[in-house]
């Protein structure tokens, strides 16, 4: 059985090389990094929760999303756009690979809407199943950017279900993959 | 004319007797075939060196992953990049996990409690073959671009859903996972769409890809716990057993009883804690579904239960309902 040092010892193993490291400082230093913690008002979130719940639809239903307007498509583009800008970049590999939409044709062809979900997955489900929501919504799906210095959410409706779902599958799934569960910073 | 009547009956009732015989004999060996792939299958995801990129599709929802896995002086290690939303990666040295979350500068380290894809048992296989109805087909499949033989494990009762797998036909090696419902409905799906299989992991491909020096260190041990000594009856579905049991701190100050309920393949939560009235997570009695999950919420006495799992709506209800505090019926 290993020692609780033996895991440690193996990350000094892992420990990146400079150029990583002054990457990773560099990020920080310009506030790269953000937190996931959501405001609880959702009044200042009405225009996204409506955004939220169409791309929701989009998901679930192809027949269910009318055209989208001009509006929603240069938001989305925009939200998209400053996305792809937040994400680290380490050693040069882009992380947001995702698999091309003609693979994922190959592998789950029976499955409307794919296509869609894999073209908003990365702006919408920024989902991080939180487990132990109080009063506050459940799953926040949060946008990954800032602008003017406050954070664009969108919230998602209070579902105890899905709470429940999540902190089932943290520890019990069976096709099992691991789904992350902490408390934001507490301050 | 009657000799050769019973002479041909005789010869008609051997026929009959072997070929069913036969017949039985070929289904048991096609079970035993089954079960020797899925043995086979777990002990190549904890014993093969291999890298590959996964896809895993759930209740709408898409994920990619890259993963890189091998044995190192007799240690498993492995590394998870979540490939889709935002960035998280996985280090893991046999059951200890380190999760990493650059997003909060947060590193937990958490205890494996169960099998990860590309494995996939949480028990024994002889309770498995009780439960299930294990066969292989006969015809090969492609995933990955790699040969792999098609198993199908179909429930024997209505207490638990139904899998589709196949494994790599070299290797062993589990490439496609599905769950499906009664009615054959694709619940859940994971598939490998590139995979190399034996070569030796580089080093580089088990580094993290971000240096974690000064980040927050939260470790993860909750405590175990026995619901039985706790006072709480239930009722168990045809073969599943109780296998995890511990308390989890949910966010609020909520210390939530977590029990896990598996048959070696679906999983069952039972979820107790103190019932708060004006909890939204206290609200919704009776059975609800998320996607491919069922779930089962019910007051009892000053508890909240929620029963939650991959299993058929009847197998989370049956636990629901049957959950009794011992205390409740003395203490009137």
């Amino acid at each position: 059985m290993r020692s609780t040092n033996d895991l440690d010892g193996l990350q000094g193993d892992f420990i990146s090389m400079q150029a990583q490291k002054d990457l990773v400082t560099s990020a920080m230093v310009d506030g790269e990094v953000e937190s996931t913690n959501m405001p609880v008002d959702l009044t200042a979130c009405r225009d996204n929760w409506a955004l939220y719940h169409l791309i929701g639809d989009a998901l679930r239903r192809d027949e269910a999303v009318k055209p989208v307007s001009s509006d929603f498509t240069a938001r989305m583009s925009a939200a998209l756009q400053r996305e792809s800008s937040h994400a680290l970049t380490p050693r040069g590999v882009n992380p947001r690979q995702s698999v091309p939409a003609s693979r994922l044709k190959q592998l789950f062809g029976a499955w409307p809407g794919l296509a869609v979900a894999a073209a908003v997955a990365s702006v919408v489900w920024v989902v991080e199943p939180i487990v132990g929501l109080g009063s506050a919504t459940q799953t926040g799906i949060t946008t990954a950017t800032r602008s003017n210095g406050a954070q664009t959410t969108l919230m998602a409706e209070a579902r105890p279900e899905l709470d429940y779902a999540s902190a089932h599958r943290q520890l019990a799934s069976p096709i099992a993959v691991r789904d992350v569960s902490f408390m934001p910073r507490a301050d | 004319m009657t000799v050769y009547c019973s002479r041909f009956l005789a010869g008609f009732l051997i026929w009959l007797l072997s070929s069913g015989l036969a017949m039985a004999l070929g289904q048991q060996s096609d079970a035993k075939a089954a079960e020797l792939w899925l043995t086979r299958a777990q002990q190549a995801a904890k014993s093969l060196n291999y890298q590959g990129t996964f896809v895993h599709q759930r209740n709408g929802e898409l994920r990619s992953f890259r993963l890189a896995h091998g044995l190192r002086q007799g240690d498993e290690v492995e590394r998870l990049e979540v490939l889709d939303d935002a960035p998280r990666e996985y280090l893991r040295v046999n059951d200890r996990v380190q999760c990493l979350i650059p997003d909060q500068q947060l590193v937990v380290i958490e205890r494996q409690q169960q099998e990860r894809f590309p494995a996939l048992l949480m028990s024994g296989l002889d309770h498995i073959t009780e439960n299930y109805d294990l066969r292989v087909a006969s015809d090969l499949q492609r995933v990955a671009g790699r040969s792999c033989v098609n198993m199908t494990i179909r429930p024997r009762d209505g207490f638990r859903p139904a899998y589709d797998l196949c494994v790599d036909q070299q290797t062993g090696l589990l490439l496609e996972a599905q769950m499906l419902d009664q009615r054959g409905t694709v619940l859940e799906h994971i598939a490998f769409s590139e995979i190399r299989v034996g070569d030796p992991i580089e080093q580089l491909a088990l580094q993290p890809s971000w240096s974690t020096q000064s980040w927050r260190t939260v470790e993860r041990t909750p405590k175990s716990i026995d619901l039985k000594s706790q006072g709480w009856f239930y009722q168990l579905p045809p073969g599943y057993q109780a296998v995890i049991q511990v308390q989890r701190s949910f966010k609020g100050g909520r210390e939530v009883a977590h029990t896990v309920l598996t048959d070696g393949l679906a999983t069952i939560s039972i979820f107790i804690e103190p019932y708060q009235q004006n909890l939204s997570h206290h609200q919704k009695v009776g059975a609800s579904t998320v996607g491919a999950v069922n779930l089962y919420g019910r007051k009892h006495e000053s508890f909240w239960i929620m029963v939650v799992g991959e299993a058929p709506a009847q197998a989370v209800r049956m636990v629901a309902e049957s959950l009794v505090r011992k205390g409740a019926l003395h203490n009137r």
